[in-house]
């Protein structure tokens, strides 16, 4: 928890009632001192399933109602924004906003909340959000079977019926990395409507442990779980997308908000805060402090760096010879040579 | 008090029978137990010193498991057997999984292989077809802060001096003695062999150099 941090922080900076450094500057120091870390050492990495049909928290149309959300959550921005203060359902309201005297055919049905979608043929993207801390996905796959990553544009170019067309999915493509969200290409023909609690939005599920991130569906417990040692929890690959992904660590602000890093990785995030905090440009600058947690920073870096090689020890390495490889690789099937030509 | 934290408030000039500053109770020595927690973690992330043993019973059709322990954190899995089969599982990962087989996932059957993922979940291959196996695996641990005094010290004796040195150098650090500080940092990185991970020269060199910037910018300005 960043409260308890924060109190080992200042225990370093000798300021435990924030004279000289305030809550807001330190929290931000961390923020991009651990931001630092991960991107040199890519130590943070995940995998989580998301549910099919996507769940999402709630729905918006303008940008002046996300300030209003909870940002953390999945929020999905519904409908066709028309930029400004307009959005619309079907192309026919555009045409009597802008006077047109054009008939444009339709693409398919409106929907706001995504889960609908699974109910009529939709003429939006289907939309599922990335869990809230993914940096970058790595794997990606649905109900057991690999995904390709495609763009939209490759994809419109290449089906023009790509919003109505169902079936198993074979590849997807991100929407908008601002709304940290994705689609699949095509749209799972087949799917399992858990059994939802509660009324209205579908937002929890039995059996399923939702995480800070309302709407996905990060382990699906009741399989195992003791007191005595150790919890095991079943991450379920069957039915859902199932992503592995970079991590992007959590901001911290609040007293009582999660730290990103392990408890016993976050003392190096800890000498990088206090060798800027004591280098900063303030009353309490002091140089060769500065230096003595910059210096143990570099160390931890390293020390980091080594651990990360420990985790590989248990490989089986083999060597190759340049000149004939021992091992016959057989990365994808092929046609016999006999098939005939199309 | 243990026989560290007794240790380290007699190199910080505290009498352990008669405190002034570090009282015997979990307030009064909670800086010293937060730095030798940490320099215990740190030893145990670098030497590997530390494991258990843990079972765990595979589900069908399920690859990927997240563990959660109670008493320390996943470090790396050192050794691993499927016991029904009485086999070593080799260890793998998802990208050399993916560029043998794309539908690696698809297939069920004995399990082969394992992978680690971040820092909790622990993945199988293929996911087994039935729940009748059981993956015992020895592991690195990564213990947990200690809480008490009369709490098991998770470090072999050998590195006990380290730990205290550790400890000693950050409570200079809080006390706003940098040389002194690094002093005992670098006993602490010698006495666990660490002269890679924590170079002394380097450190110096690193140090100097900064003097010599600050220096110039000084008589620059």
């Amino acid at each position: 928890m960043w409260a308890s941090e924060l109190r080992i922080i200042r225990r370093y900076l000798r300021d435990p009632t924030g004279k000289i450094w305030g809550d807001e500057l330190i929290a931000e120091t961390w923020n991009q001192s651990q931001r630092e870390i991960q991107d040199a050492l890519d130590i943070l990495e995940d995998i989580k399933a998301l549910p099919v049909p996507p769940r999402a928290s709630a729905s918006y149309m303008h940008d002046c109602e996300f300030s209003f959300l909870e940002p953390n959550d999945a929020n999905y921005r519904c409908l066709h924004s028309f930029g400004g203060w307009y959005a619309f359902c079907c192309s026919a309201e555009v045409e009597v906003i802008t006077g047109s005297t054009a008939n444009a055919t339709e693409d398919g049905d409106a929907y706001t909340h995504p889960h609908e979608a699974f109910f009529i043929t939709p003429g939006l993207e289907v939309w599922y959000p990335w869990p809230n801390d993914m940096a970058q996905a790595t794997q990606v796959y649905f109900d057991n079977e690999p995904l390709l990553r495609i763009t939209r544009r490759a994809l419109s170019g290449r089906d023009s019926s790509y919003l109505k067309r169902s079936g198993v999915p074979q590849s997807w493509y991100d929407l908008d990395e601002v709304e940290n969200a994705f689609s699949l290409y095509p749209r799972p023909g087949a799917y399992t409507w858990e059994d939802p609690t509660g009324e209205g939005m579908v937002t929890f599920v039995e059996d399923d442990t939702v995480s800070s991130e309302v709407g996905t569906v990060t382990i699906r417990t009741g399989t195992l779980s003791s007191d005595t040692g150790i919890t095991i929890s079943v991450i379920g690959q069957t039915n859902n997308v199932l992503v592995a992904y970079r991590v992007m660590p959590a901001d911290v602000s609040a007293h009582s908000d999660p730290l990103s890093f392990p408890p016993h990785m976050t003392k190096y995030v800890r000498y990088r805060v206090l060798e800027r905090l004591y280098g900063a440009n303030t009353d309490g600058r002091i140089p060769s402090l500065s230096r003595l947690w910059g210096s143990r920073f570099e160390q931890g870096m390293e020390a980091l760096g080594k651990f990360q090689i420990n985790r590989l020890q248990d490989r089986t390495l083999r060597l190759r010879t340049r000149v004939r490889s021992p091992a016959k690789t057989r990365r994808h099937p092929r046609l016999p040579d006999t098939y005939p030509a199309i | 008090m243990n026989e560290l934290e007794r240790h380290t408030l007699l190199l910080v000039g505290e009498d352990p029978d008669s405190p002034d500053v570090f009282t015997d109770d979990n307030i009064g020595l909670e800086q010293i137990r937060d730095s030798l927690s940490d320099a215990i973690q740190e030893i145990v992330m670098l030497t590997g010193g530390y494991e258990e043993e843990f079972h765990i019973p595979l589900v069908q059709d399920q690859a990927f498991y997240r563990l959660t322990f109670n008493d320390s954190y996943f470090g790396w899995v050192v050794d691993a057997w499927l016991s029904t089969e009485g086999r070593r599982l080799m260890q793998t990962s998802l990208t050399g999984l993916s560029h043998r087989d794309p539908r690696w996932m698809v297939f069920r059957g004995t399990t082969l292989s394992y992978m680690q993922i971040g820092h909790d979940v622990i993945g199988v291959y293929p996911a087994p077809g039935s729940s009748a196996d059981v993956l015992r695996f020895n592991a690195v641990m990564v213990p947990k802060r200690y809480e008490y005094a009369d709490q098991r010290m998770k470090v072999r004796k050998l590195f006990r001096d380290a730990a205290v040195n550790y400890a000693v150098a950050e409570y200079y650090a809080s006390r706003g003695d940098a040389a002194e500080a690094a002093t005992h940092f670098q006993h602490y990185a010698e006495t666990i062999g660490a002269k890679h991970v924590y170079s002394q020269s380097r450190q110096a060199r690193q140090m100097r150099t900064q003097d010599n910037v600050g220096e110039r910018t000084q008589n620059n300005s």
